[in-house]
C-alpha cells in the first residue's frame, strides 16, 4: 500500500536500489488510493450487520456462530472445517473503491505451512442458521434450507490465495501473526451493485490424513484488536448535491468530503469533475479514468466535461459551456470528486465491472420561473423494479431490486443510509416501514419478502436483519406482493395482542389451488396463524401478487388473489386477523391489484385483471347489490385504485389501466359508478397513481419517462415532470413506477427502470 | 423450486446438442475456461450451458423461445451444464430486461463430482404473472444470462410479446 513508502526509512545504497525498484513496480497502486479505513468490531464499531461462522464437516448440521474463535481445518475422514467472514460496510456507504484487504490474526498454527484460500460467497445465509449442511435454519417456524454443495456456496475460484505459516505469534501480542488476503474484487462486486454475503476461507488441500488445523480470532474475540480487519481504500462522493434551474442555467451545489474520522489519508481531495447530458442520465459506464485529467468539453462514454476543478470548489454555474443549454431540456449532471492524482470516486478498474454510480442530479431550465424543476436527488439502486419506495415520511425510504437488495436512502439528502442490505431474494413491492413509534419493537422497521420466500424484519436506520423466517419451510414459495402489517398500536385496546402482525400471500410455482395467506409475529418472526388455500373449509386459493390491506374498523384482513383464471374460485379474501378463519370469500376473477378502502371504511374497492372495479360490502365480502362495478375496457388494474371521498356519499375511485388513468364516481347510497372525468386521462402505460384526501392533484409515472400531475378535479394532465428520456434501449424513455408521496417533505418518489430512484417536489 | 417437466432426448437429437455445444465452443459464445480450483482428472474442455425456457402455466411446459407477456404465468428455466470441473461451483442466472438491466438474480451453488462428467442441471421459476413487467409491457428480447464462477458462460435472448 501507498501508505508504506511514504514512513521514513533508513536503508544502504543497495537497499535503496532494491527500494527504488520495487517502488517503480508499485508506482501505479500507490497513487490510487485518497483514504484507508480499517473496519473491525470495537466498542466504536458495533459491526451489526456481520457475520462469521465455522462450517464442521464433521457436526454437519451444527451452529457455530457467536464464538470467539474460527476454524479452517485440513482433515481426513469428513472432518474439514472452514470458515465464513462478512463485515459490516455500513461506515463506507459512499464511496468508490480502489483496494480490499481481509486480515485475520492467529489463535493458534496449523503446525506445518498450509496454503489458504478466500472464496466469495454467493448464496444467502443466515449466521444464527448457518453450517456446513444448511445455510438458513430456524427452529420456528421448523425450516431449514441446504447449501446447493454442503460446506458452502462460493465462487469455484479462489479471489485470493495465502501461505498460512506453520508457527508464529499468537493474537494479541505486540506483534501478532496475520494472514492478509486481497479481497478487492469481491469488495468492488458488492459496491457494484452485487450481493455481499462476505467471504468463506478453506484450505486449498482438504482431506490431510494428519490434522492441519488453524484457528483465526473472531469478531467475537475477547480482545477486539485481535478480530477479523478489513482495510479499504477509496474515493468519497460529494454530498447534499443540489440544482438550482434558471433561464438558460443551471447552478449546482454540492458538499465536498472531509476525511472519515479515523481514516488514514493518503492523497489529498483537491476538487471535482462534472459530466453532462440532456434528456437521459450520464449512464454507470461513463467515467473518468484513474490518473487521467479530461480535457474541458471532451465526450466520456455519452457524459461531456462541463467542469473540471482543482481548487475544492463547491458550486457551479453551467450557462451553457460546451455548448448552450436550451430552456425546457432537462439535463443530468454526474459529479465526479478526485484527489492530487486525479483518482476519482468511481470504483476501481480491478474488478470484474467496472462501472460509476456517483452523485447525480438534473434540472431543466425555463424561460420562466413556474416552467423549471429540478430533481432533489437521484440515487442509483440498480434496480429496475418499479414498486413504490417504502416510505417513512420525512425520514427514510427503502427500494427493493431484482438483484436481492435492499436500498436504505435518506428522504432529504438521496444519499445512502448504509450500503444494501444483501437478501436471499429479490423484493418486488412496496415493503411496509413502520417507525419506531408505532412499532411494538420500538424500532425503525422494514418488513420485506423475497422471491426465495424469506420474510425478513430490518431495522431501518441501520440495514441490520432482526429476523428472517421462511414461514411456509418450502422452497417453491416465492413472495411477489407485499406485507402488511397490523400494528397492536392501533388496536382497541393497543397492546393485545403484544404484537404487530405480518400478513403476506404466497406465490407457488405451478400451484392454482394451494397458496396461503400467512400471519406472522412482527417481533420474533414465528408464524401465527395460515389460511391455507383447499385446506379444510378452506376453498382454493391462486397465487397472491397483491399487498394485503388491514381493515381495523372492521377488525379484519382483505386479500386478493389470482383465481385460475375464471370465477369458479375465489380472488377476494376477508380473514380473522386473529385466527386466520376464512370469513368469506367472492370470485371476482384472476386480481393482481390491492384492495383499497374508502375513507370511512364502509366500502372496499378491487380492481381486477379484467379492468372492473368492484365496490365490496365489508360485511359480507360481496359486491353491493345494485351496479356496483364499473368496468374500463382498459386491460389489468395497476397496482391498486386509489380513492377520495369527494363529497357526502360519493368516492372518487381514480385507477390505472393499460392504456389510461381513470376516475369514476360511486354513490354509496344508490350504489352506482358513473365516470368522474369526461375522458380517461391516456397515459403511456401508466403506473399506479398517488394521490390523497386534499391535495387536488394525481401523480402517474408512465412508460414516456414522465411524472404526469393531473387535476383530480377536471381530469386534465396539466404538468409533467421530465425523468428519463432515453433508458438506453432503442432510444426509449424510461419506465416510471408507482410514486410514493412524502406529505411531511412535500417530496414525490419514484423508481424507474434506469436503475435509479428520483425525487422531486410536488406539486409541480 | 418446482423442476421443470423432464426433457428426455434421443439419442439423435443428444448427438445434436454435443455438436451444437462444440460449434458453440468453437465460437467462444458458450463456453469458460476450466475453473483454477478444478481437481485434476476431470473434464479437459471448456464448461457449457444450454438454457431452455418453458412457461409452467402451459400443460407440460413446452421449451420455447417466444411467450406472451400478457399470458406467461411462471417463465421456467433449466440450464444444462456441460464439461465443468470437479468441485464446488457457483452458478449465477441473471434475467434481463430488454433495456439491459436485471430483472431477477438467482445463485445456486453446487458440486460436480469426479465421477458426475462435469453435468448438472438446475431449474428456476421467473415469477411473470402479475409482475411490474407484465402489467408495465416490458415487451422485447430478454436475455437469460448464465454465469459459472462470476464469468459469464452463455446466455440466450427470450422474446417477449405483448
Amino acid at each position: 500500500m501507498s501508505g508504506n513508502f511514504r514512513r521514513s526509512v533508513s536503508v544502504s545504497t543497495k537497499q535503496t536500489v532494491v527500494f527504488l525498484v520495487v517502488l517503480t513496480l508499485t508506482l501505479a497502486p500507490a497513487l490510487s488510493a485518497r483514504e484507508q479505513y480499517t473496519i473491525q468490531k470495537s466498542a466504536t464499531n458495533s459491526q451489526l450487520r456481520a457475520a462469521d461462522a465455522t462450517l464442521n464437516q464433521a457436526s454437519a448440521t451444527t451452529n457455530y456462530s457467536g464464538l470467539p474463535t474460527l476454524t479452517v481445518s485440513s482433515h481426513s475422514g469428513n472432518r474439514n472445517e472452514r470458515a465464513l467472514v462478512q463485515f459490516d460496510l455500513s461506515a463506507l456507504p459512499n464511496v468508490g473503491v480502489k483496494a480490499a484487504s481481509m486480515s485475520l490474526y492467529f489463535q493458534s498454527f496449523p503446525g506445518a505451512a498450509r496454503t489458504y484460500g478466500t472464496y466469495g460467497v454467493t448464496s444467502f445465509y443466515s449466521e444464527g442458521g448457518v453450517s456446513w449442511t444448511n445455510r438458513f435454519s430456524t427452529a420456528t417456524p421448523a425450516s431449514t434450507t441446504p447449501w446447493g454443495a454442503a460446506g458452502g456456496d462460493y465462487n469455484g475460484t479462489a479471489t485470493n490465495t495465502q501461505t498460512i505459516p506453520s508457527n508464529g505469534t499468537s493474537c494479541p501480542a505486540t506483534t501478532p501473526t496475520k494472514v492478509t488476503f486481497n479481497v478487492t474484487n469481491d469488495i468492488l462486486t458488492a459496491y457494484n451493485g452485487g450481493t455481499n454475503f462476505g467471504e468463506e476461507i478453506k484450505d486449498s488441500a482438504e482431506n490431510s490424513g494428519t490434522a492441519r488445523t488453524t484457528v483465526f480470532y473472531s469478531k467475537e474475540a475477547a480482545n477486539s484488536a485481535c478480530a477479523p480487519q478489513l482495510q479499504l481504500t477509496y474515493v468519497q462522493n460529494v454530498t447534499s448535491l443540489a440544482a438550482t434551474p434558471g433561464n438558460g442555467s443551471v447552478t449546482l451545489n454540492w458538499t465536498n468530503p472531509t476525511p472519515i474520522s479515523g481514516a488514514t489519508v493518503l492523497e489529498p481531495y483537491q476538487g471535482t469533475l462534472i459530466l453532462r447530458r440532456a434528456s437521459a442520465p450520464v449512464d454507470k459506464n461513463s467515467y473518468p479514468t484513474d490518473g487521467n485529467d479530461p480535457a474541458m468539453c471532451s465526450t466520456l462514454g455519452n457524459g461531456v466535461v462541463v467542469f473540471d476543478d482543482k481548487t475544492s470548489a463547491n458550486t457551479f454555474t453551467d450557462t451553457g459551456v460546451c455548448g448552450g443549454l436550451t430552456n425546457g431540456t432537462t439535463y443530468f449532471y454526474k459529479v465526479f470528486v478526485r484527489d492530487t492524482a486525479n483518482n476519482y470516486s468511481t470504483q476501481s478498474a480491478g474488478g470484474t465491472t467496472s462501472s460509476a454510480y456517483t452523485s447525480e442530479i438534473s434540472a431543466t431550465p425555463a424561460a420562466t420561473a413556474a416552467n423549471r424543476y429540478s430533481s432533489n436527488w437521484v440515487n442509483a439502486t440498480y434496480s429496475n423494479d418499479l414498486g413504490a419506495p417504502s416510505l417513512y415520511p420525512g425520514d427514510v425510504i427503502m427500494v427493493g431490486t431484482g438483484t436481492n437488495l435492499l436500498f436504505g436512502v435518506n428522504a432529504t439528502t438521496g444519499v445512502r443510509i448504509y450500503p444494501p442490505v444483501s437478501l436471499g431474494g429479490s423484493v418486488t413491492s412496496r415493503s411496509p416501514l413502520i417507525g419506531a413509534a408505532e412499532s411494538a419493537l420500538g424500532a425503525d422497521l422494514v418488513y420485506a419478502g423475497d422471491s426465495s420466500g424469506y420474510l425478513y424484519a430490518i431495522a431501518a436506520d441501520t440495514g441490520q436483519i432482526i429476523w428472517v423466517v421462511n414461514p411456509t419451510a418450502t422452497t417453491t414459495n416465492a413472495f411477489m406482493g407485499g406485507g402488511a402489517v397490523r400494528l397492536t398500536a392501533l388496536l382497541s385496546p393497543p397492546g393485545t395482542p403484544i404484537y404487530d402482525l405480518v400478513v403476506v400471500g404466497t406465490n407457488i410455482a405451478g400451484n392454482t389451488t394451494g397458496n396461503q395467506i400467512i400471519g406472522v409475529n412482527g417481533s420474533t418472526g414465528a408464524v401465527v396463524w395460515s389460511a391455507a388455500g383447499n385446506t379444510g373449509s378452506n376453498p382454493k386459493m391462486d397465487i397472491i401478487n397483491s399487498t394485503p390491506l388491514v381493515d381495523y374498523v372492521n377488525n379484519v384482513i382483505w386479500v386478493t388473489s389470482r383465481s385460475n383464471g375464471g370465477t369458479a374460485q375465489p380472488s377476494l379474501w376477508k380473514i380473522n386477523p386473529t385466527t386466520g378463519k376464512v370469513l368469506a370469500t367472492a370470485n371476482l376473477g384472476d386480481t393482481d391489484s390491492s384492495p383499497t378502502f374508502n375513507t370511512a371504511s364502509t366500502v372496499l374497492y378491487v380492481g381486477t385483471n379484467a379492468g372492473i372495479i368492484y365496490a365490496i360490502n365489508p360485511a359480507t365480502g360481496q359486491p353491493f347489490t345494485g351496479t356496483s362495478h364499473y368496468t374500463s375496457n382498459d386491460g389489468s388494474v395497476v397496482g391498486y385504485p386509489v380513492v377520495v371521498t369527494s363529497s357526502l356519499n360519493i368516492d372518487t375511485v381514480i385507477f390505472s389501466g393499460s392504456t389510461a388513468v381513470h376516475a369514476v364516481n360511486y354513490n354509496t347510497l344508490a350504489n352506482t359508478f358513473t365516470p368522474a372525468w369526461a375522458n380517461p386521462v391516456t397515459v403511456l402505460v401508466p403506473s399506479a397513481p398517488a394521490t390523497y384526501p386534499g391535495l387536488g392533484e394525481i401523480y402517474v409515472g408512465g412508460n414516456d419517462g414522465l411524472i404526469h400531475e393531473i387535476n383530480l378535479a377536471t381530469g386534465v394532465d396539466d404538468f409533467d415532470v421530465t425523468v428519463n428520456l432515453n433508458n438506453g434501449y432503442n432510444g426509449d424513455p424510461a419506465f416510471v413506477g408507482d410514486p410514493s408521496l412524502d406529505l411531511l417533505l412535500n417530496r414525490l418518489y419514484v423508481s424507474t427502470n434506469d436503475q435509479r430512484a428520483y425525487s422531486f417536489t410536488f406539486p409541480f | 423450486m418446482p423442476l421443470m417437466r423432464e426433457i428426455r432426448y434421443g439419442g439423435l437429437r443428444q448427438a445434436l446438442l454435443v455438436g451444437g455445444i462444440f460449434l458453440a465452443c468453437l465460437s467462444s459464445i458458450s463456453c469458460a475456461m476450466q475453473s483454477s480450483s478444478a481437481d485434476t482428472g476431470g473434464p479437459t474442455d471448456p464448461a457449457s450451458a444450454i438454457l431452455t425456457f418453458c412457461d409452467d402455466g402451459v400443460s407440460d411446459c413446452p421449451a420455447s423461445t417466444s411467450f406472451s407477456l400478457s399470458s406467461i404465468r411462471d417463465l421456467v428455466v433449466k440450464v444444462d451444464w456441460y464439461n465443468v470441473a470437479p468441485g464446488n461451483h457457483s452458478q449465477e442466472l441473471r434475467i434481463l430486461l430488454p433495456e439491459g438491466g436485471t430483472y431477477e438474480s438467482s445463485q445456486t451453488g453446487f458440486l460436480i463430482d469426479s465421477g458426475a462428467q462435469g453435468m448438472f442441471s438446475t431449474s428456476r421459476a421467473v415469477r411473470m404473472a402479475g409482475s411490474w413487467a407484465a402489467q408495465r409491457q416490458e415487451i422485447g428480447k430478454w436475455t437469460a444470462e448464465v454465469l459459472l464462477d462470476g464469468q459469464v458462460v452463455t446466455s440466450q435472448t427470450v422474446e417477449m410479446m405483448q
